[in-house]
């Protein structure tokens, strides 16, 4: 008899355990989720900051005489295209096709942006104008952000990451909805704002993305 | 949940931990250390002993009047194996320069044998220092400047041209960081040591005497009381006569989204 008492105590004592543990670690994962998901608003904004450079930037590109025009179609299709990617802006994706879709996209406007300011550097007026150069600062900041941003999505990634997978977590952390997060791939050339590059020693960027 | 059901889990977890790994080793590169409790770090030795003064006098007059912290930065050259831009930021990460709710921060870098710097902006200054302005500061105040051998001349202007386009913006205490974190400090840690004498007092009573009565613990709260005050107000009353001949550049907690513009001379 005394033995089923310790025994039944014994029980009661792991689950509260147990579900302290579980109830703190559910907790946690929500904290953690939530600066995902800003850390991703973070660097959906700096991407959409990108994109509203271009109209400012094909109006100052255009006043040049004769500029490439296939150069500033390409920046307006990727501009578009980029546009066609639908992406929730309030929720991390959780399937990492839909993070890459949209990587590339950004990529292909990336090396499209970098071809044209590439380009630009055969147009000595146009490089003179104040405009340009000022675009040219804005763009140059706006890669640098999002590279920023980008890093400081995945480092918050990983910690929600390493959350879901951790015990006790890893047990119910599924059932609950919490799956793990793909994180920004590093892409060669495409993506490391070439444009920084360029504006210093005078190299020109390899223009092709990949 | 069988076992072999979570040995991906653990392979995961595994595998995030050596990714984790991959990427603090990037940071393992020591960061050169901040000034304090000065506003400039001149590693190539541009600024002559009078410049700097009076150009780190003029920083700190700014943060007591603006609460805004910008720090001038000259390197010999950019460290090997860094890249102009992660550098800066993660100097920005470490130095934190600007107040942690304002994110008023700027550091301006110079590379000498490079001939690159760049102007850092926290997220608090963007508005202010918009990139573009950065640039402009960089081409048509700094590099005409510099390419005219006009070392201090160049530093100074530029520094100039970002005070002024900065003023305004915040208000200051009339206090710098360094007096502020001297402030923070006693005011947070006297409530402690206040405890720490009650508690301490309490026990050193209890041991000598063997007992206690209520009258006991009033007269070593008083005790503890009085002490804990001379020692709140003689750290906090350094702090404060300090401000006005002392204090200088701490950061303050700034962030930076990686604005700013770079440029050569």
């Amino acid at each position: 008899m005394k033995k089923l008492w310790i025994v039944i105590i014994a029980s009661i004592g792991l689950v509260v355990v147990l579900g302290m543990s579980v109830a703190g670690s559910y907790n946690g994962l929500v904290g953690k989720q939530q600066g995902v998901d800003a850390g991703w608003a973070n660097v959906l904004n700096q991407y959409q900051r990108r994109a509203d450079l271009v109209p400012n930037l094909v109006k100052t590109v255009e006043g040049s005489a004769n500029f490439e025009k296939s150069t500033l179609e390409s920046v307006v299709n990727a501009r578009a295209s980029v546009g066609k990617v639908t992406i929730d802006p309030s929720k991390s994706p959780e399937d990492p096709a839909t993070l890459q879709k949209f990587q590339e996209a950004q990529g292909q406007f990336s090396s499209a942006l970098s071809r044209l300011l590439v380009v630009a550097e055969n147009y000595p007026d146009l490089k003179a104008s104040a405009g340009f150069r000022d675009l040219q600062a804005q763009l140059e900041g706006t890669e640098n952000r999002i590279a920023v941003e980008r890093g400081r999505f995945n480092e918050v990634a990983k910690d929600y990451n390493t959350g879901v997978r951790k015990f006790p977590a890893v047990l119910f952390a599924g059932m609950l909805g919490f799956h793990p997060k793909p994180y920004f791939q590093a892409d060669a050339g495409a993506e490391k704002a070439p444009e920084v590059k360029f504006d210093f020693g005078g190299k020109a960027a390899p223009a092709n993305g990949r | 949940m069988s076992g072999i059901r979570q040995l991906p889990a653990i392979f995961a977890s595994l595998l995030l931990w050596l990714m984790g790994w991959g990427w603090s080793a990037q940071a393992a590169v020591p960061l050169p250390v901040s000034p304090t409790p000065s506003y400039i770090r001149d590693d190539a030795q541009w600024l002559s002993p009078a410049a700097f003064g009076a150009l780190d006098a003029k920083l700190m007059a700014f943060e007591r009047e603006t609460s805004s912290q910008i720090v001038v930065a000259i390197f010999p050259k950019i460290p090997e194996g860094e890249e102009l831009f992660d550098f800066s930021q993660r100097l920005f990460e470490s130095w934190k320069p600007g107040q942690a709710d304002k994110d008023n921060g700027v550091i301006f870098l110079i590379f000498a044998a490079d001939r690159q710097m760049r102007i850092h902006t926290g997220k608090g200054m963007e508005g202010v220092l918009p990139d573009a302005r950065c640039k402009q500061i960089i081409a048509d105040v700094v590099a005409p400047q510099l390419r005219a051998g006009n070392r201090e001349g160049a530093i100074n202007a530029g520094v100039a041209a970002m005070i002024a386009a900065a003023k305004g913006e915040y208000t200051g205490t009339g206090r710098t960081q360094l007096d502020g974190s001297q402030q923070g400090d006693s005011s947070s840690w006297s409530p402690l040591i206040f405890i720490l004498v009650i508690v301490g007092v309490i026990i050193l009573r209890g041991i000598t005497a063997g007992s206690f009565t209520a009258a006991d613990i009033i007269f070593s709260v008083l005790g503890a009381a009085r002490s804990s005050s001379g020692w709140g107000g003689g750290s906090s009353g350094g702090g404060w006569s300090g401000g006005g001949v002392g204090g200088g550049f701490s950061g303050g907690g700034g962030d930076s989204g990686g604005g700013g513009a770079s440029g050569g001379w």
